[in-house]
């Protein structure tokens, strides 16, 4: 897609329409002037306006389509979530982000939380093909959400999961 | 008598001739001056009276041995006569020298009076011109006919007379011979026979090309202004494909930095601001290019439309006009169309 012809470039432009700035889904943002049209900035995250814009900009409640199992980023994509991770030869994967700046500025899981604790599962960043991604550590424990299981040190969702 | 020199005082001469000339009763009848009904009632000689002398005295001479066709020959002669009326003095002439002819040479005294109005209608019939003359030549040769075989009777002064008459038409006219024979028309070579081509094809009837009409100041303007127009709007049109291009650029980019590296990117950074600064003003270039390359595209073409509507307009009504009529020999203009 790089260096188009201005013929091609002009086909493809009213194909898909001018510039888009989905690719700033799932960056890391502080405010929402720093996320694109039909964007939020929702738990430090460019999330897809509105539908996944409830948590605010320094919430640190659970994402909920984060972790979730998923076959293709694009089932991910929807809900601004940028990777279908497939940890370890898992056959099921799951819904997550690139890890920036440590595990800490990965999205929380419901599973565990309390707000007294402030932190859900404890998350970890795990690399698959040469990219950090986030994951729900269970290297401690063992233990993992419902429908996930932990496999090599990361939770993820078990073979029969929807 | 001396030589006449002029065709026409010849005639005039050789008719006075040939009136006194040809003996005392029959002038009066034979004449040019004779009016025709009464030649004809002189001339048929079964039923007229006979007031002349040496007529009744031919007539009496000459009973035929066999009888003449002298139905065809009075045929003949009244026609001679109406012709004469008429004015025609060729055709008349013609006639009488048939009605000659048709009488035998024993028939002495109608032969005479047919000889006497042959030459003397051919003395009418010659103007004068060249181109009559031949008139004279035949009057020579009927009388030379008649001479050739001249009765006996035929008194010494008639024969005087008739060769007075034969020596001036030959005086009026040497050149009879060439005249009444003309040469053959030389005939042309008979010309290559070309060979057989092809039947030329009808040339494509096309219509007559519009009178070229230059345009006015109005119509150049809108030419100049649509055309302008027009290449703006190309001009726009290729602003706004490299603008998408740069949109296209900025999100490849972009997708390159948040999405194909280690780690995410950070919304806020230099880099991605960049990208997004390249792809809004990608899409500005493209939005403000496709706006103005519509406007100026249609306003072009509505300004170009316009303006040869407005000169086909006013060449319609040179045409309706002004037409060009060709013709060999004749080139113009003409008024034409519909009205």
């Amino acid at each position: 897609m790089r260096g188009l012809p201005p013929a091609l470039a002009l086909v493809l432009g009213a194909a898909v329409g001018c510039y888009h700035e989905d690719f700033l889904l799932g960056a890391y943002c502080v405010n929402e002037s720093q996320c694109g049209d039909d964007q939020c900035c929702a738990s430090r995250r460019c999330r897809p306006f509105p539908t996944d814009c409830s948590l605010g900009i320094d919430d640190e409640g659970p994402f909920l389509p984060a972790y979730d199992p998923c076959r293709s980023d694009d089932e991910c994509l929807e809900h601004g979530l940028v990777r279908c991770a497939f940890w370890n030869g898992a056959r099921v994967g799951f819904c997550t982000d690139l890890c920036v700046g440590g595990a800490l500025n990965c999205e929380n899981h419901e599973f565990n939380y309390s707000p007294e604790s402030e932190t859900g599962r404890p998350r970890t960043c795990i690399t698959i093909d040469d990219q950090s991604l986030c994951a729900l550590d269970c290297a401690p424990d063992g233990l993992c959400p419902p429908d996930m299981y932990c496999r090599s040190g990361a939770c993820v969702p078990t073979d029969d999961a929807p | 008598m001396t030589s006449v020199a002029h065709p026409q005082g010849a005639a005039v001469a050789l008719a006075v001739a040939l009136s006194l000339g040809t003996g005392q009763a029959s002038a009066a009848d034979l004449s040019p001056r004779t009016a025709p009904g009464q030649d004809l009632a002189h001339l048929s000689l079964e039923t007229a009276p006979i007031h002349d002398n040496n007529l009744a005295r031919l007539s009496l001479q000459t009973a035929p041995a066999d009888p003449p066709p002298a139905g065809e020959r009075d045929l003949a002669y009244d026609l001679g006569v109406q012709a004469e009326a008429t004015g025609d003095h060729p055709r008349a002439a013609a006639a009488f020298e048939r009605a000659y002819r048709l009488t035998s040479p024993a028939e002495t005294g109608p032969r005479l009076l047919f000889l006497r109005a042959a030459v003397a209608a051919r003395l009418r019939a010659d103007d004068g011109t060249p181109a009559t003359r031949v008139h004279l030549c035949h009057a020579q040769a009927v009388l030379r006919d008649y001479l050739g075989d001249a009765p006996a009777t035929l008194t010494s002064e008639e024969q005087q007379s008739l060769a007075t008459l034969d020596e001036r038409l030959a005086d009026a006219t040497p050149d009879c011979q060439t005249l009444l024979n003309p040469p053959p028309p030389p005939v042309d070579p008979p010309a290559p026979t070309p060979p057989p081509a092809a039947t030329p094809k009808p040339a494509p009837t096309s219509p007559t090309p519009p009178p070229s009409v230059r345009r006015t100041p109005t119509e150049r303007g809108l030419l100049i202004g649509g055309v302008t127009s027009l290449g703006l709007g190309v001009a726009s049109f290729a602003v706004m494909g490299a603008g998408l291009d740069f949109g296209v650029r900025a999100r490849d980019e972009g997708f390159e930095l948040c999405r194909e590296g280690v780690n995410s990117c950070t919304a806020f950074e230099v880099t991605v601001y960049e990208r997004r600064e390249r792809g809004e003003f990608g899409n500005t270039l493209a939005r403000t290019g496709a706006a103005v390359g519509v406007i100026t595209l249609v306003a072009g073409v509505a300004l170009v439309v316009a303006g040869e509507r407005l000169r086909l307009r006013r060449r319609a009504a040179v045409a309706r006009h002004l037409t060009p009529h060709l013709a060999p020999g004749l080139a113009g203009l003409g008024l034409a169309g519909r009205f």
